[in-house]
């Protein structure tokens, strides 16, 4: 597709690289938390039928390894084209037309983003300021759970940034991507 | 009237093609602004509506799904099916709406089953002179019993945001899953009469049971998930989680087809289709807290007991609307969008929210089959590259028998919900 560059392509390929390790390394915690919940979920089953001895904190830490896992996701998602949108209208546009309205869905992740980023941390800091633990057995102050919430803002920022650079410059999409930005068509998923 | 304006509105902006989650988010965002001048404790939603136990089912089952595709396990199913089934009209077809079956008590996705299903079967079914039509149509029917046949993805969300029992759900959901499974495969053998399509000669019993050997690990696995949710063994989460551990010994040590690259592969993708879905939770649970705030779903109450609105007339009207929206919107956002609106009125009416999951569910089986945006349509193209009016074409008697699956579940009651009621679930 022709588009003219509005950035240097040296500058905006190291920025995207950049963010490219940052949303690998945390598609990587997310699989491990996903990892996490699969032992937690196997071990509380096998102590309460080998042992007879029900875990009853494993419900609460699966929660929260659940945020985790959704966190550190979201930038990785973006990043690779995943998330569903309905373009049903937007699919008839021609290639100005799609990257116009790419470049719009990346304003509103933006959006989005920046709201996770700013709800969650006044969250967070809130339940940190006046001291809130979790309720249940693991007893832990729940801001060190809630902080999930804007680092998984922050890491979608940065991805939607990343992503608007990579447009401008003109920059070839992502090999490892399934069919990011403009460039993209509908495809099907694997949630349906 | 105010549900309406907001819904067609929603839609609105989520047909300028930004991704779903963030329309959601958004746009509820904006009337809690309008309304509260502020968005108030809009971080606590989102992490309170994440930190669910009962959602990691949803991961745990993609991971289960994930194993047994990488490690090869179900490679074989369709061969397995081909194999029995061959014999009879329309075997092939038969033999795909089978395997579509039992493929559907292994993953939760329809458009998963589609596409494993759908690269074995088409090739063959083209191979032994079936019309490409033919094999288009059954393959993206039989792959939407992946929602209703348990595990399913989709009432795992209807079974959080309406907080119904999931193994009830999943329960629910087998029967009449399994009725349309049979009319899809009678279909089949009705329509192949004088077809250009080759009848092949019966297996002989050492065939057919070769052929079930090499399938008995894909075979013993939703037995094990659905008997030990039935039986009271697991929860819906716990039998998610026991299935991933059973599928990882089964790939890594029964068929030692999958390595350290394929487990780790495996857990990136469950953490980021799931990720995906959950995103559009948060938004769609931020589109619920609008609602509530406005009391529709309180209007809606009050509407419904104004008319006079019956059970059957009420679901009618709901089915309809899904089936309209389902034109439009992908699964998910149908489930969560609505649900919120729905529930208040099915307990007004007591209708049994299970019930009226399994209804949903079939309704948005039809949703993946039906243009512009049938999801299934779009796995299809991607595995033949065939045109999509062609696709079209031979799903649309599939819509008609869906209709006749939804019409039989709305009209017995007790297809649904005779199972759950023999169990104890709570």
């Amino acid at each position: 597709m022709a588009s003219r560059r509005l950035l240097h392509p040296g500058l905006a390929s190291s920025i995207y690289t950049a963010v490219r390790y940052l949303t690998d390394a945390a598609a990587g915690i997310a699989a491990l938390s996903v990892l996490a919940s699969l032992l937690l979920v196997c071990y509380s089953v096998g102590m309460r039928y080998a042992f007879n001895d029900p875990v009853p904190w494993v419900d609460e830490a699966v929660g929260y390894v659940l945020v985790a896992s959704v966190m550190f996701s979201i930038a990785e998602a973006l990043r690779k084209g995943e998330h569903i949108a309905v373009d049903i209208l937007t699919d008839r546009f021609g290639p100005r037309g799609k990257r116009v309205v790419y470049v719009f869905g990346l304003a509103a992740v933006i959006a989005t983003a920046v709201i996770l980023l700013v709800e969650g941390w006044a969250m967070a800091e809130f339940s940190r300021m006046i001291g809130i633990r979790s309720i249940g057995y693991l007893d832990i102050p729940i801001w060190t759970m809630q902080v999930m919430v804007p680092i998984g803002g922050l890491l979608l920022l940065l991805a939607a940034l990343a992503e608007l650079v990579r447009v401008a410059a003109a920059l070839p999409p992502d090999p490892d991507a399934d069919a990011p930005g403009p460039e993209s068509a509908s495809r099907p998923t694997g949630i349906d | 009237m105010l549900f309406f304006i907001i819904l067609g509105g929603l839609v609105l902006v989520l047909l300028t093609g930004i991704p779903v989650f963030t329309g959601l988010t958004l746009f509820a965002a904006a009337i809690i602004v309008g309304v509260e001048g502020n968005l108030g404790n809009l971080g606590e939603i989102v992490f309170g509506k994440l930190n669910t136990y009962l959602l990691v089912a949803i991961p745990l089952f993609t991971l289960m799904a994930h194993f047994m595709i990488r490690g090869k396990v179900v490679d074989d199913l369709y061969n397995t099916a081909n194999t029995l089934l061959r014999h009879l009209p329309g075997g092939l077809g038969v033999a795909t709406v089978a395997a579509c079956t039992i493929f559907a008590a292994i993953s939760g996705s329809s458009v998963a089953t589609a596409l494993t299903i759908g690269s074995a079967a088409i090739p063959q079914m083209l191979r032994y002179g079936y019309d490409r039509r033919t094999a288009f149509g059954v393959v993206g029917a039989g792959g939407t019993l992946g929602i209703l046949i348990p595990p399913s993805a989709p009432m795992v969300l209807f079974g959080v945001v309406s907080d119904t029992s999931i193994g009830a759900l999943f329960m629910a959901g087998l029967i009449p899953g399994l009725m349309i499974s049979a009319i899809f495969a009678a279909y089949c053998m009705i329509s192949a009469r004088g077809g250009g399509a080759r009848t092949l000669p019966r297996a002989s019993l050492r065939e057919a049971l070769a052929a079930i050997r090499k399938s008995v690990w894909a075979l013993s696995l939703p037995p094990l998930i659905l008997g030990g949710m039935y039986f009271g063994f697991f929860t819906a989460t716990e039998a998610a989680g026991v299935g991933a551990l059973a599928a990882l010994l089964i790939a890594t040590l029964a068929y030692r087809t999958l390595g350290f690259r394929g487990i780790w592969e495996s857990l990136r993708d469950a953490a980021r289709t799931s990720a995906m879905l959950f995103m559009i939770l948060i938004g769609a649970a931020l589109f619920g807290h609008v609602l509530t705030k406005l009391r529709i779903p309180a209007q809606m109450v009050d509407l419904v007991a104004t008319y006079g609105v019956s059970q059957v007339e009420f679901l009618l009207a709901v089915m309809v609307l899904i089936l309209i929206l389902g034109m439009f919107l992908e699964t998910i956002s149908i489930i969560l969008i609505t649900t919120p609106v729905v529930l208040p009125v099915l307990a007004a009416l007591d209708i049994s929210p299970i019930w009226y999951g399994v209804l949903l569910t079939i309704n948005l089986e039809l949703a993946l089959i039906t243009p512009p945006v049938g999801m299934n349509l779009f796995a299809i193209k991607a595995i033949t590259k065939a045109p999509i009016g062609e696709i079209i074409a031979g799903i649309l008697p599939y819509v008609i028998l869906l209709l006749v699956g939804l019409g039989l579940a709305i009209a017995f009651p007790g297809l649904a919900l005779w199972l759950p009621g023999t169990m104890n679930y709570s």
